[in-house]
């Protein structure tokens, strides 16, 4: 099946408006976070969220246009970092098809799994295009492994490593928090409800 | 419906992104200059609304003080033979701050040619545009879609934060308590966002949105492209040539 | 032209096991008129009409129905399994969600639904401005959508639907979220609308339906206990009293002037001399 009819099957119904909240929340989460004072951005929460209940493609699309919307909306580069959230929301769909989020050390595991490639992703883009340099706290961490003697690419990398685990693993386990509450006669209208924790049908 | 010379604008940005990886840093901070000048002096490029002004301003002056800090966070940090500056513990090296003048004019200099384009133009008719030149109308929808869930987004997180703080949800304690709290926020959001998906989903198609059609791409708007446009793009292709040039030169 | 509807013996599960949503429910509604469906919440009328459009079986293959609809005299058994529009057309209970939220003007968003049919450009233009003009909305053509009031929203729903000319117009709850002068409006709009489309109202009150409907159907927990004419319906409301909470007795007592004598024997039962 091509990616275009399989885009099309996960984007039908209530899926598509879901998609757009889902957006919408990466690019104000950071708000949310910051009115709670919380030192995180979640800014993937969304691309979770989609790649769960909806599929892999739906999330690499949230991913990609999330990043453009943002680009538009004041923060310039990161639409070069969209390969790297569409890469978030297809390993997170395949992960969720495979079973991962119906048991929280799955989901523990996925989140540090996904933030491991994250780093990788992110670090050619950063170090290439940004030498490292990308704007926000996380920056220092870069300089300081510039400082100890390593490359750029190295140096950006290892800051990867240092949070985006950290990031992504609250991002899932929040994501999976959220979605094991939600009423079935909801999530039963998405194509990913079966990748979610089996409950009795009485509830 | 205005103008917003869409064309050679994305051009431009192009060709401003070009020269951010092509050009050497001194021509990099001129060009910088000149494009935080061109809102003020190019009519085309002129911020649509006072909010839009005051996006572009608030970078510039947040650009200002990254640059002096990547400029100066690297001479501190990075090691090099010839020290350029020296007071007490402070040590410039004089690697370190010609790395941050390589680095930041071009980080600010792709920064503000995606600036340019976005204060200039609203998101919506580029957008259109997009439609326009064939993009799939599903991707249209959860565009636009997504752009009215921005706008009334933290209208609807405002009140659940209310609603939560006035049952005492713990909003101003620990750090851990405030991520439950977190959760207690993002909970009834994603449970009122999902069944609007549910009845949004079902209004459109009640509407005639149906998935059948949506393979069909609207036909696409032939153009002939503006004279600036076609500048931009050929000048563009010269900076890539020429670099690759240089680069394959012994 | 209006469109016929005639419903047989449709009997209505959402999945087996669970109690029937809908059961054994016929109706006829002659063309052109308005039948209203009244009863209190869960009582199956919201099912019923997404029965009718066809978004119901669509959404819930694993659903189990029996019976027919005949719908402009095409039979679907047991109901139609994609969404009827133009054909039939739908009204939500929140007008809110009703409108896309992605056009800057009531104008575009009317003509949104023209474009989502494919309907040749030059033509959108002309339509949706009688459209607007008959529904009183004209004035509100370039108001953004987020701004207008309750029963301006409510009213620009209906355009939205009402643009592709339905034959047969379901409205889920139209005057719940409305004000009395909104629901004077809609009520006059919709008198004019029955002369050229069949309507099918639900309520969970009376006293918007009362003037605008000539046939009733009383639901309650999915089986049909009333289905009568205007003058009949009158004559079994004190019977339906703790069914049908009734909210403003003026429109009741309007009905006075014109007297016959099933009202008389109504005012009399309820004590209105």
């Amino acid at each position: 099946m091509s990616i275009r009819e399989q885009l099309r099957i996960e984007t039908s119904g209530p899926a598509l408006p879901f998609l757009a909240f889902c957006i919408a929340l990466n690019i104000v989460a950071g708000q949310v976070t910051a009115a709670l004072k919380i030192p995180i951005y979640l800014d993937s929460i969304g691309t979770v969220m989609v790649a769960v209940l909806v599929g892999p493609f739906a999330g690499a699309m949230a991913g990609a246009f999330s990043n453009l919307l943002a680009s538009a909306m004041g923060s310039p580069p990161m639409a070069f970092f969209a390969p790297v959230s569409i890469v978030i929301g297809l390993f997170t769909g395949f992960l969720a098809k495979r079973g991962w989020f119906k048991h929280w050390y799955l989901v523990a595991i996925g989140g540090i799994l996904q933030g491991v490639l994250a780093a990788v992703c992110s670090a050619p883009i950063s170090a290439y295009l940004f030498s490292g340099v990308m704007m926000a706290g996380t920056d220092f961490l870069v300089m300081y492994f510039r400082s100890v003697g390593n490359s750029i690419l190295e140096s950006v990398f290892y800051q990867g490593l240092a949070s985006d685990p950290v990031d992504k693993l609250i991002s899932y386990s929040m994501v999976f928090l959220l979605l094991r509450n939600l009423p079935q006669r909801l999530t039963s209208r998405f194509s990913g409800a079966a990748n979610l924790p089996n409950r009795s049908p009485a509830t | 419906m205005t103008n917003y010379h869409l064309g050679p604008k994305s051009a431009l940005t192009l060709l401003l992104t070009t020269c951010a990886f092509t050009l050497p840093w001194k021509i990099q901070l001129a060009l910088l200059c000149l494009v935080v000048l061109l809102p003020f002096i190019a009519p085309p490029l002129r911020p649509i609304s006072p909010k839009a002004s005051r996006t572009f301003l608030k970078f510039i002056w947040f650009s200002c003080t990254l640059g002096a800090v990547i400029v100066f966070v690297n001479g501190l940090l990075i090691r090099g033979d010839e020290i350029t500056y020296e007071f007490g513990p402070i040590v410039l090296s004089t690697e370190g701050i010609v790395f941050g003048l390589q680095t930041a004019p071009r980080l600010l200099l792709i920064s503000f040619s995606i600036l340019l384009l976005f204060i200039s133009t609203p998101i919506r008719s580029i957008i259109d545009r997009l439609q326009e030149s064939g993009l799939p109308r599903t991707m249209v929808m959860v565009l636009l879609l997504a752009l009215y869930f921005v706008e009334t987004l933290p209208d609807r997180i405002e009140r659940i934060f209310v609603a939560q703080e006035a049952r005492g949800a713990p909003i101003r304690a620990s750090l851990l308590s405030r991520l439950k709290a977190l959760v207690t926020i993002l909970s009834p959001l994603l449970l009122s966002s999902l069944s609007e998906s549910v009845e949004r989903g079902t209004a459109l198609e009640l509407r005639g949105f149906l998935v059948s059609t949506l393979s069909v791409p609207p036909p696409a708007r032939a153009r002939t492209p503006h004279i600036a446009t076609i500048v931009f793009l050929c000048v563009s292709l010269l900076l890539v040539a020429y670099r690759i040039l240089v680069w394959l030169r012994p | 032209m209006a469109a016929s509807l005639i419903i047989e013996h449709l009997t209505f599960q959402y999945s087996d096991g669970t109690p029937p949503a809908l059961s054994d429910f016929s109706l006829t509604v002659p063309t052109p008129s308005c039948c209203a469906i009244l009863g209190p919440t869960g009582s199956g009328k919201t099912t019923l009409l997404h029965l009718l459009v066809g978004s119901l079986m669509k959404h819930h293959p694993s659903s189990i129905a029996h019976g027919s609809i005949m719908i402009n005299h095409v039979r679907y058994e047991p109901a139609p399994k994609e969404v009827l529009f133009p054909t039939v057309g739908l009204t939500l209970q929140d007008p809110y969600v009703q409108l896309s939220g992605i056009r800057e003007t009531v104008h575009s968003e009317v003509a949104l639904t023209l474009e989502l049919l494919g309907t040749e450009p030059s033509m959108i233009d002309a339509q949706v401005q009688k459209t607007l003009r008959e529904l009183g909305l004209y004035e509100l053509s370039h108001r953004r959508p987020n701004t207008l009031s309750g029963g301006e929203t409510q009213r620009v729903a209906l355009a939205t639907v009402l643009v592709a000319d339905p034959l047969l117009l379901l409205m889920d709850e139209p005057a719940t979220a409305l004000d009395y002068g909104a629901q004077a409006q809609l009520k006059s709009t919709l008198r004019h609308l029955k002369e050229k489309t069949t309507l099918l109202i639900t309520d969970t009150h009376i006293d918007f339906v009362l003037e605008v409907a000539d046939r009733f159907v009383v639901l309650d927990k999915g089986t049909c206990i009333l289905s009568c004419s205007k003058a009949e319906f009158l004559a079994h409301l004190p019977e339906l009293g703790n069914l049908l909470p009734v909210d403003d007795w003026r429109e009741v007592l309007k009905l006075r002037e014109r007297r016959s004598p099933h009202t008389e024997r109504v005012f009399k039962a309820l004590g209105f001399t």
